[in-house]
């Protein structure tokens, strides 16, 4: 049930020269479905004044209850606050919030995850589960461009739940992994595989995003977004997260809010011009 | 010792002056599985219309320093989906129900007024007549006093619960409009609605917001809001609600020293869903280490230097 946790900060540190790696812990456990996040402030801010919507990246149990993990950008005033919070701190998280991943939606599918930049972190929990069940997964990660040589710490993550060759790094300049989008990535293994059933799961930028759906539909692949909108509260009442769908409820026939009937919507449901 | 909280509003008693502002607390249900909703001394719901509305295209909020601007456009399910669907779980909860209404004509009001008039469980009616979303929603009204004094009078006249003409700061003398809805039979004010503002994107060079404009709220027009239900509690002889960037029981407070006789809390609301009930809490607290019995004798209670007065 969503409650405003009050979390403890284990570690707060760059991890590459873009992402941070956040690591709170929690005094209970609760249940997450993969692609739920959480809204977070440090204790009682509010400048700026909007919580952070932060998608849970990893979840761990243990004795003293649960650990959380998450993956972020330093983009603005609230991403630079957070960055600043020490080992020790507190944190309020509001959660977990949002409708999360269907991971059943087609048992006998091999299942394509696909993200762009920090759209990855979205994925961890359903690679995860996935691959609990036994399902065929495969991730294919998007970058502008990465470092020759530097680790990508978050993508061996990864390679402990997938097959190591199950994981494409694709970056639009050539500098690691497959040349070019992570989309164009996706149709070229699409093309040379011609699986029959797949689920396409995605997280990123909405170009992206709208590119998965496209291919989805020349293909007739299922496939899910995780959408992302500017949230005042994230738990439904400020509307400021609208998006038009193409079915809603009786009285609302167009918009959706991200944050309570998503941030996961089919791909065909979303009426993409008007993102 | 404890404090009495009370407060008396157009002839309705509330247990304590804290009330949540329409438009921030949605129906009023979202909350209840925070805290019991019958702590709250009254809920304003969300604006509530003849029709449902969608609402407006995004982007529709944007943070801005110390605030947030917002145009959703009064989106909402319809004043009938209201007293079927939400009123009978939220008349439950021992609190005031304050039916915020807006129409995009004279005719509009007064016909969810009728819709209201026959639902149960409503202690009043906050008209809207300053909402800066929607050109047809109240701009008109909210900005001339004569208007805002017919539509007033319109409501009063078949309402069968007491009137709460929710002011604009975007009209140009809002003392003015204050007298003339007094005037024209209006039970009690509350004020302010949200600024007009505007947030630029410097690379697109484009407003933030898909509607260009939008209504300002948050700490950020706290002062504002105070300088203006302090000018209008001088002005009329109705009660005030003051509403305008209250996030800490010290702002709470300090609209109540001003003239208030209650306050709603609005943006907090979004960012600490607790917010109206550590308020409450704080107002006890304070009361208690202060001697003070009730909340009454801070209403008003403001010595002005008289040079300024």
């Amino acid at each position: 049930m969503m409650r405003d946790h009050r979390v403890r900060i284990l570690s707060n540190a760059p991890e590459t020269l873009t992402y941070w790696r956040l690591r709170v812990r929690l005094s209970e456990t609760i249940a997450i479905r993969p692609g739920q996040f959480v809204m977070a402030r440090t204790r009682e801010q509010w400048e700026p004044i909007w919580r952070r919507a932060l998608v849970i990246y990893r979840a761990e149990e243990h004795a003293e209850g649960m650990d959380l993990e998450f993956l972020y950008k330093v983009l603005g005033r609230g991403t630079a606050l957070l960055s600043r919070q020490r080992p020790g701190d507190e944190l309020e998280m509001l959660g977990p919030l949002g409708n999360g991943f269907p991971h059943d939606a087609d048992p006998d599918a091999e299942a394509l995850l696909i993200s762009g930049g920090i759209g990855l972190p979205a994925l961890y929990l359903l690679a995860e589960a996935l691959a609990r069940d036994g399902r065929a997964v495969r991730l294919f990660h998007g970058e502008p461009t990465v470092e020759p040589e530097r680790p990508l710490p978050f993508l061996d993550d990864f390679a402990r739940v997938l097959e190591p060759e199950a994981i494409t790094l694709a970056t639009e300049d050539g500098s690691r992994g497959f040349p070019g989008l992570v989309t164009e990535a996706v149709e070229a293994y699409l093309e040379r595989t011609r699986p029959g059933r797949a689920v396409l799961y995605a997280c990123g930028p909405t170009p992206m995003l709208r590119r998965v759906a496209e291919i989805a539909a020349q293909r007739r692949l299922p496939a899910y977004v995780s959408l992302e909108a500017r949230m005042a509260c994230g738990f439904g009442v400020c509307l400021g997260c609208a998006v038009k769908t193409q079915f809603a409820s009786e009285h609302m026939p167009h918009y959706r809010r991200v944050c309570a009937e998503g941030p996961i919507f089919r791909a065909e449901e979303v009426i993409w011009d008007e993102l | 010792m404890s404090c009495d909280l009370s407060v008396e509003i157009a002839g309705l008693r509330f247990k304590n002056p804290i009330l949540t502002a329409s438009g921030t607390f949605g129906y009023g249900l979202e909350f209840a599985s925070w805290f019991d909703l019958g702590r709250l001394g009254g809920i304003c719901t969300k604006g509530l219309s003849l029709e449902p509305l969608e609402g407006n295209p995004p982007p529709r909020i944007v943070e801005t320093h110390g605030g947030m601007l917002n145009s959703i456009g009064l989106q909402n399910i319809g004043v009938r989906a209201f007293v079927a669907e939400k009123l009978p779980k939220l008349r439950q909860f021992q609190t005031h129900i304050i039916a915020n209404v807006f129409g995009s004509c004279f005719e509009e009001y007064l016909e969810v007024i009728r819709i209201l008039n026959d639902a149960e469980g409503i202690s009043a009616y906050e008209l809207n007549i300053s909402c800066p979303n929607v050109k047809a929603g109240g701009m008109e009204f909210g900005n001339d006093p004569d208007e805002a004094a017919r539509l007033t009078e319109a409501c009063k006249r078949i309402a069968r619960r007491p009137i709460i003409v929710k002011l604009s700061p975007n009209a140009g003398d809002i003392v003015r409009v204050a007298r003339a809805v007094e005037e024209a039979g209006a039970d009690a004010l509350s004020a302010i609605n949200t600024i007009l503002g505007l947030s630029v994107d410097i690379y697109t060079r484009r407003p933030r917001l898909a509607t260009g404009m939008g209504g300002l709220s948050g700490p950020a027009i706290k002062p504002i809001a105070l300088r203006m239900v302090y000018q209008i509690t001088h002005a009329v002889r109705i009660p005030v609600i003051g509403i305008g960037g209250i996030a800490t029981v010290e702002d709470a407070l300090e609209f109540l020293i001003a003239g208030a006789t209650a306050v709603q809390i609005g943006t907090a609301n979004y960012y600490d869903p607790l917010a109206s009930i550590k308020i409450i809490e704080g107002l006890k607290r304070f009361c208690e280490q202060h001697g003070i019995t009730t909340i009454r004798s801070l209403i008003g209670s403001l010595q002005m230097n008289e040079r300024l007065a």
